[in-house]
């Protein structure tokens, strides 16, 4: 109910029209439903008991079938239409909430667990907020204006049709438990299965199942996953059924009971024979709404709402307040400044960087190397600011910035993305706000013209296969990617070393262009390559976290340690 | 529709003509309620005088009996089909999954392949029964529109008549109808298709870091936001019509029900039908009426949406197999690689990747591939494999011809540069299912070699039972270096021994590289392999180096003899050792 309320302001915020529209046109519906049941009923009187006026109450009757089939239509487009628009809605707060996570969040495969959930959840959104308008100013409505009408003619049998409810109540809650139980049973399943699958199809794995002869495995894996999600499914079917079963015989009981009441309520001389068509009528009408909020609506109220909830939960988490917005000042000469920072991953039981101190001074290159896994790329997410230190400072000329100076670094990422926008765009948004004379300078450098050429529509051709563009070379994209770098014109920036295989020639140019930074910006450069650590100004060396070595390269080769080690390693092939 | 019959029929037959009798059962209803509604009315003047103790008895079992079919039948309905769907989705996944193993490689590498199968084995089997569930519909509604019309008949064969008369227009436009809306969504799914890719760029991990970095989440909201005012725009148009179209028929096709009502408002009124007759006919008449302007509809859109997924599943089983039986089987390892006047293309591009390339190389030798990127070097190795076959010219293994052979991933150990990163244990990353006491050996001997003792135990707490990535409870993750070692012991415990590695190095730190490059000297010494790399280093290793140039050979020869050329390999290795001096 709680969602409800806050997807009606959401939608009453958004949609002011439409949203306040559904409910009178609900009403409407209801006097119609209700005319039409009185009618019927006033018509059979006239036939069965000769009296009255047969036609005029037939053309009434015409004319509410036709109101009410016009209302349908109408009501139904309306709820499509809001649909749509709590859609969107609930997607922008979505994309707002999440946009104000810390990058951290992402780390822990949970919350992105949470995030997905979210998403799929948004398209019930809609449909919950439908149904429960249903429910509450249709279904509802019509079955308190019957109830009226029963308790009006007898109460009997009022007490009689309320009798027959009660076991779809306990129905409703087990059923809804045992969904969710199954649910639950079978995710895990369900996510293996389809990873299984993959592993035969999906493009990132079929060729190496192929090859290992792999593909019976996973077959087989798939054949066990599917008889069982087939039999925990088949087991809440079961006990689901069972249920309906119950409903359905005392929904059967209670219509039974009915017709034996009137049939009392005759032989009493209490209704007349024109009465009892009505009756009729307005049992049948009310137990097919009733069906129809029961297994339909609510039903579906209710399975969505777990949906629902995932979004809202989502939505009303508190998020770390970040009240230091203030930007960082950037002067002449910046200073980027570690000091005894440590780090460790929400979940890590393990510091991955250790009492890290450095500095970088605007002009200076820095190397970091490394084995794998010794901490570099986290160390360069630390000193760019997206993850908070456990320890120590992170000072921007001198002074504590604790989240707020993403806008003072530029990075490449290890794996930086193509956006299926066209290649102009996937430049520009390195910095909106970047005036179009420096965009143009940009895009006509050598490098991006030698690419745009190659294009079909030139820089506005879409960078992407599947939405009718085409794919970049790996070398071409990387170009890209420093050039999306560039248009953000930080005073530092740090190239995490694509891992994409790239040829020995070009590795050379995008080097140089990476350290040709210089000039003006401070560069922190991870690598593998130990070879290009020669051409930078200083070389720290990571070891589990911590830093190990720092000095020129003539400096660090007459230390017997561990980075003339790596770049023994390497130089070796050269000799 | 047949087809989706025939198979529902070979899986789960019992229930399907379980599920026939129960909606031909439950389409009858109507005919049972104006019996005993009318015998209801038509005795309520015997209880006033408090006699017809049996007339109670007997209308009470005349509802009881039309209560039974109308309350239980549905539910039975919905059980049965819902069984049956249940049966349809392991079997049709078995099915689907079964076929991919049979289709060519080089298909699965199509996009429109992949979207295919990912429909086939999520979506498929729910728009079939789907289906199933509107044909059943479909044949209780016409089961009505006749025991009402054997009903009228009774009083006039005229009136039957008229009521059919107005039906059969009613089906034909809600069937026009139903084709019509089902080409309008076309445009709408691609709007879709855009919204979610911005969507998940806005809300994924992947591109989360990029997104803070230049500030530029707004610029995709916006972009979404587009998309999402196109798609809802042509939505709703789409809808307004077609509620337009659907209301504008459903008033038009009424009109002689309209009709009908009076006329038999008339007969009534003349005593030539019963009074008690003519309301039960009339609310059945009513409600079969709005049942087949309304629910028609979408009975039918259910019925277009599954013959749709019937044609896209029928179409996906008929494509064409590869995997000829008669083909040869290699008895023997390889011996010899040979590669006369290849030329290839990838189907659906123009571009020639490979064009007149011939080559020899023999087993104990090792080769490098070696040029810039996109000049061929993996087709070469998936040209060898056997994942294309369309390639013009011959390549011949032990001389057979690739494509006669039948077996040749047994004499294989290959690692992708795309290596799969399979997310189950350690083990079956490992051994893919076929482990045993001697793999165990051979096992535990490749892991110490590429890992050091130490870091398997911090690595793999629970041994070779460590669930790797997120599926499992307790799963990790492991960087690309470590995932890149497991798919290299995976491979050197392939039987087959001519190995092939596609720049294994991409990923690794230099201690790691260097270690390996000495470690597959050593493997490949008796057995000899390829090996594709941008690391000119280890190039030199190899006993033959080819410099693949667009799509051909451009130079071949031992590291000594393409130094002394000072060509484009001599120009490389420059490039890259000069910072090693």
């Amino acid at each position: 109910m709680r969602y409800f309320g806050r997807m009606m302001k959401l939608s009453l915020r958004d949609q002011t029209g439409v949203t306040l529209l559904i409910p009178a046109l609900n009403i409407v519906q209801v006097l119609l439903e209700l005319g039409y049941t009185m009618l019927f009923g006033a018509v059979t009187n006239d036939v069965v008991g000769g009296q009255g006026n047969l036609y005029v109450h037939l053309a009434l009757l015409v004319l509410v079938l036709i109101g009410r089939d016009l209302g349908n239509g109408l009501s139904n487009y309306y709820f499509d239409k809001q649909n749509m628009g709590v859609t969107r809605s609930v997607s922008h707060a979505l994309f707002e909430k999440i946009q104000g996570y810390p990058l951290l969040y992402f780390e822990d495969p949970k919350r992105r667990d949470r995030i997905n959930s979210a998403q799929t959840g948004i398209e019930a959104c809609g449909a919950y907020l439908m149904t429960l308008e249903v429910i509450l100013s249709f279904q509802g409505l019509y079955l308190l204006s019957m109830s009226a009408y029963f308790m009006a003619v007898d109460p009997l049998l009022f007490v009689v049709i309320l009798g027959a409810l009660l076991p779809e109540l306990f129905r409703f809650r087990v059923k809804n438990r045992s969904q969710e139980q199954m649910e639950q049973n079978i995710v895990t399943q369900r996510r293996r299965l389809d990873h299984d699958e993959q592993a035969i199809y999906a493009q990132k794995f079929a060729k190496e199942t192929r090859v290992l002869e792999a593909v019976s495995f996973f077959e087989a894996r798939c054949q066990a996953a599917l008889s069982h999600i087939k039999q925990e499914r088949r087991q809440a079917l079961h006990k689901d059924t069972k249920w309906s079963i119950l409903v359905q015989c005392s929904y059967l009981l209670g219509f039974i009971a009915i017709i034996g009441v009137v049939i009392f309520l005759v032989m009493q001389g209490r209704i007349g024979v024109g009465e009892i068509s009505m009756v009729m009528v307005a049992t049948t009408t009310i137990y097919s709404t009733l069906r129809e909020m029961f297994e339909g609506h609510l039903l579906q109220a209710d399975s969505s709402r777990y949906a629902v909830k995932l979004v809202f939960e989502v939505l009303e988490e508190p998020l770390p307040a970040d009240d230091e917005e203030e930007n960082v000042k950037t002067e002449t000469e910046n200073v980027l400044e570690l000091r005894h920072v440590s780090f460790r991953y929400p979940e890590g039981t393990e510091d991955v960087l250790k009492e890290i101190s450095l500095r970088i001074r605007q002009g200076e290159t820095i190397a970091l190397v490394g084995e794998n896994g010794s901490g570099k790329t986290t160390l360069g997410k630390v000193l760019a600011g997206f993850y908070p230190p456990e320890q120590g400072d992170v000072l921007w000329n001198g002074k504590q910035c604790a989240e707020g100076h993403l806008q003072s670094c530029s990075y490449v990422f290890q794996d930086y993305n193509m956006y299926a926008v066209s290649l102009a765009e996937n430049i520009r948004i390195g910095d909106l706000t970047t005036p179009k004379a420096r965009e143009r300078a940009v895009l006509d450098t050598p490098e991006m013209r030698e690419i745009c050429t190659g294009l079909p529509q030139g820089e506005n051709t879409i960078i992407s296969k599947e939405f009718g563009g085409v794919e970049l070379s790996g070398g071409q994209e990387q170009r890209v990617a420093i050039a999306r770098s560039d248009m953000k014109q930080a005073p530092f920036y740090i190239f995490d070393e694509p891992t994409a295989a790239i040829d020995p020639m070009r590795e050379m140019d995008l080097m140089k262009q990476m350290l040709g930074k210089k000039r003006q910006a401070g560069v922190l450069l991870i690598t593998h390559r130990i070879g290009i650590a020669t051409l930078v100004d200083q070389i720290l060396v990571l070891k589990e976290g911590r830093i190990v070595q720092r000095g020129s390269h003539q400096e660090l080769m007459r230390e017997e340690g561990e980075y003339k080690r790596l770049f023994e390693a390497q130089s070796q092939w050269y000799q | 529709m047949r087809s989706v019959i025939k198979i529902i029929w070979k899986m789960d037959p019992t229930r399907m003509i379980l599920a026939v009798a129960v909606a031909v059962v439950t389409g009858i209803v109507p005919f049972f309620y104006v019996t005993a509604y009318a015998h209801f009315i038509g005795s309520a003047e015997s209880f006033l005088g408090q006699q017809g103790m049996g007339t109670f008895l007997s209308i009470l079992i005349q509802f009881l009996v039309f209560g039974l079919f109308n309350f239980l039948g549905q539910t039975v309905l919905n059980y049965l089909c819902q069984e049956i769907q249940i049966t349809l989705q392991a079997g049709i996944s078995r099915e689907v999954l079964q076929k991919v193993n049979r289709l060519p490689y080089a298909m699965l590498e199509q996009k429109e392949q992949q979207d295919n199968i990912y429909r086939m084995l999520h979506s498929a089997s729910g728009e079939m029964s789907a289906g199933l569930m509107a044909l059943f519909m479909l044949l209780r509604l016409v089961i009505n529109v006749i025991s009402v019309f054997l009903m009228l008949v009774q009083f006039s064969l005229w009136v039957g008549f008229v009521l059919i008369l107005a039906f059969i227009p009613m089906v034909l436009a809600a069937v026009k109808n139903g084709e019509e809306d089902y080409s309008a969504f076309v445009e709408v799914e691609k709007a879709e298709r855009w919204m979610q890719y911005f969507q998940s760029v806005l809300l994924q991990k992947k591109y989360a870091a990029e997104l803070r970095m230049y500030d530029c989440a707004g610029f995709f909201r916006e972009k979404w936001k587009n998309e999402y005012e196109n798609m809802s725009g042509s939505f709703l148009r789409t809808k307004r019509k077609m509620y337009f179209r659907v209301k504008k028929n459903s008033l038009f096709f009424q009109i002689p029900i309209f009709a009908l009502l009076f006329y038999m408002g008339y007969l009534a009124q003349s005593q030539q039908l019963d009074g008690e007759y003519f309301s039960a006919l009339v609310s059945q008449i009513l409600l079969i009426g709005s049942s087949l302007s309304w629910s028609l509809v979408s009975v039918l859109s259910a019925l277009q949406r599954c013959r749709l997924s019937m044609k896209a599943y029928d179409g996906f089983m008929a494509e064409r197999e590869e995997r000829q039986e008669e083909g040869e089987k290699l008895r023997e390892p390889i011996r010899e690689i040979r590669f006369e006047d290849v030329s290839f293309h990838y189907p659906q591009c123009e571009e020639q990747v490979l064009s007149h390339m011939s080559f020899t190389m023999n087993a104990g030798k090792k080769y490098a591939l070696v040029g810039e990127n996109g000049a061929g070097k993996s087709t070469v190795i998936k040209l060898i494999l056997g994942l294309y076959d369309d390639y013009d010219g011959n390549i011949y293994i032990n001389g057979v011809e690739r494509r006669r052979i039948s077996n040749l991933y047994e004499q294989v150990a290959v690692v992708f540069q795309d290596f799969a990163q399979y997310e189950m244990t350690l083990e079956e990353n490992l051994t893919l299912g076929n482990s045993c006491e001697e793999k165990r050996k051979h096992l535990d001997r490749w892991m110490r070699m590429l890992w050091q003792e130490e870091e398997i135990h911090r690595v793999f707490p629970k041994g070779y039972e460590t669930e790797l990535g997120y599926l499992g409870e307790t799963g990790k993750d492991l960087s690309g270096g470590q995932w890149q070692r497991i798919a290299l012991v995976r491979a050197l415990l392939r039987k087959g021994n001519f190995y092939i590695l596609d720049e294994p190095t991409a990923a690794l730190d230099p201690m790691a590289e260097a270690e390996l490059y000495q470690n597959f000297q050593r493997m490949m010494e008796h057995h000899g392999g390829i090996i594709i790399t941008h690391r000119l280093g280890a190039a030199k290793l190899s006993d033959e180096i080819l410099l693949i140039d667009h799509g051909s050979i451009k130079e071949q020869g031992t590291h000594e003899e393409l130094m002394q050329e000072q060509g484009s390999y001599f120009a490389m290795f420059q490039a890259q050792g000069g910072l090693y001096q």
